[in-house]
């Protein structure tokens, strides 16, 4: 475990300092961040001028899904996506993935992590900013079940965003190109802080089922701020639909090293 | 002819790997449906947010989907610039038979094209659902091209000079990701600009993001534009502008220049 965690924290701090290699760069990423943040910010303010509730999401509780989004996301973005987008995708392809198989280490824990993403820590500290001046002038009024589910439910849903997100990846070893599925990866990650709960039942149902990324923060900060009640079953769902990602993702993964091949080297 | 080639080839890249083709159009179909019902969400109360109709709002993102991919470079355009001065690539079409500026043209039509093949058959299948009730006249139709050619120049000018950064600096990616981000917040893509108070409206009134988004939109949707000629007059001298801006800066870059590719 002790030579897995020190792993982990030289491949991140290796590519922690090769992200900041170039300064100007990281100024402008910051920026960029900061834009992006201030868009959404600026709009929901211009929507909530005109009206009180969007659904049932009150203008504080948008904010907090916003910002509880937005760190899950920049959380899943230094950790998870340059490992899966910038490792494993090129490995498949290029045949490196042997070299990954070879060392007397699990693979999968060598190739889907130690890529730390500069952009997820540029996004993280403006959101986390936001959260906390949230909670200072609008602290919530939960309960322990309430905060506590709110944890559960928001761990479990960014292991679920990993694992939907690696199994479109995993579709490399079928395909010669997974170059554009980053489309396809963003359009599911970005509808994590959108308020999904206020689509069509049926819209709502695939964000909660198949593609579960309202597990990623729609639904623990509903829980949070009294928009949804805790209870047995939304647990049951959670368990299944995690034990259902955990085995198709284990499965496609046996499936696709069995199919692997390579001479790379 | 040689950059119907160019064309030619540019187009036959996205057709190589057609797992990509689906990927893309269902990432497409996702980022629109959420956008849409998002709006639909937002008007479901009053029906209605600032002076947009429910319908509006709808047809103003659909007509954004469908038809920006046409005339939008957006950085991708202006990266591809900076990074052929990075590698030394411009090297190499410095010594080709072509003009930088034609071969980057040709390869920004198709760019487009191949954007706009991907994303109009599936707008076509969410207008069917949406069943889109705007009926414009010739008149219109030709102005909305005008415009939508301008929006095309503009933008393509604008991100050209960004590339063109690539000149001074190392890397040019997050530079020209935050213009974009910025250009996006005062051009109507994210939300139509009329929704800022009147002053920011005036004041992104003076710049040419107004154009890249908001202006075409509001033809299209008819919606009340005063002074139809004083835009396209105001358009029209940002592009003269931004030409004579982007010759200049290209003189002194390329000056700077050195380059080893082959």
């Amino acid at each position: 475990m002790k030579k897995y965690l020190e792993i982990f924290w030289l491949t991140n701090k290796m590519w922690f300092q090769s992200e900041i290699a170039y300064r100007v760069e990281v100024i402008f990423l910051f920026l960029n961040t900061l834009v992006l943040i201030a868009a959404t910010v600026i709009l929901y303010v211009l929507i909530f001028s005109q009206t009180t509730t969007v659904g049932d999401w009150d203008l504080t509780s948008m904010f907090y899904l916003f910002a509880v989004g937005n760190v899950v996301v920049s959380v899943y973005t230094m950790f998870a996506w340059g490992p899966i987008y910038h490792q494993f995708r090129p490995a498949i392809k290029t045949g490196k993935l042997d070299i990954f198989l070879l060392k007397p280490m699990s693979p999968g824990f060598l190739v889907l992590t130690g890529r730390f993403d500069l952009s997820g820590f540029a996004r993280f500290v403006p959101s986390l900013g936001l959260l906390i001046y949230l909670l200072w002038t609008s602290p919530v009024q939960a309960s322990a079940t309430q905060i506590i589910t709110f944890f559960i439910f928001l761990l479990t849903g960014m292991g679920l965003l990993y694992l939907l997100i690696f199994l479109i990846y995993v579709a490399g070893f079928w395909t010669t190109s997974t170059d554009y599925f980053h489309h396809l990866a963003w359009s599911f990650i970005s509808a994590t802080s959108q308020p999904t709960s206020v689509f069509p039942k049926l819209v709502f149902g695939i964000f909660s089922t198949i593609l579960p990324v309202a597990f990623a923060a729609v639904i623990p900060v509903r829980i949070l701020v009294g928009l949804e009640p805790v209870t047995l079953q939304a647990y049951v769902g959670l368990i299944v639909i995690l034990l259902f990602f955990g085995l198709i993702s284990g499965f496609a993964w046996n499936r696709g090293l069995r199919r692997y091949g390579s001479v790379s080297s | 002819m040689k950059y119907l080639y160019l064309f030619r080839t540019s187009l036959l890249e996205i057709i190589e790997y057609r797992a990509n083709i689906p990927a893309r159009s269902l990432a497409f179909i996702i980022n629109l449906s959420l956008t849409l019902l998002l709006w639909l969400a937002v008007t479901g109360v009053k029906g209605e947010i600032f002076s947009y109709s429910r319908n509006e709002i709808i047809y103003y993102f659909l007509f954004l989907s469908a038809i920006l991919p046409l005339v939008i470079g957006g950085g991708d355009f202006a990266q591809k610039i900076g990074s052929d001065i990075k590698n030394g690539d411009l090297g190499g079409i410095l010594l080709k038979p072509v003009t930088p500026f034609r071969y980057y043209l040709s390869l920004a039509v198709s760019e487009r094209i191949k954007d706009f093949i991907t994303t109009l058959p599936l707008v076509f299948i969410v207008y069917l659902f949406i069943q889109i009730n705007v009926s414009l006249e010739f008149r219109d139709v030709l102005i909305l091209f005008l415009s939508l050619a301008f929006t095309f120049a503009l933008n393509h000018l604008f991100m050209a000079m960004i590339g063109l950064m690539g000149f001074w600096t190392t890397e040019i990616g997050w530079t020209s990701t935050f213009i974009v981000q910025v250009i996006n917040l005062f051009s109507g893509v994210r939300f139509p600009i009329n929704f800022y108070p009147q002053m920011i409206f005036n004041l992104i009134g003076i710049t040419p993001f107004l154009y890249f988004g908001y202006f075409p939109a509001s033809i299209f949707l008819k919606r009340n534009i005063t002074n139809m000629g004083t835009a396209f007059l105001v358009q029209f001298i940002w592009l003269v502008t931004l030409f004579i801006l982007l010759k200049r800066i290209w003189s002194i870059g390329i000056k700077r220049y050195e380059g080893a590719s082959q």
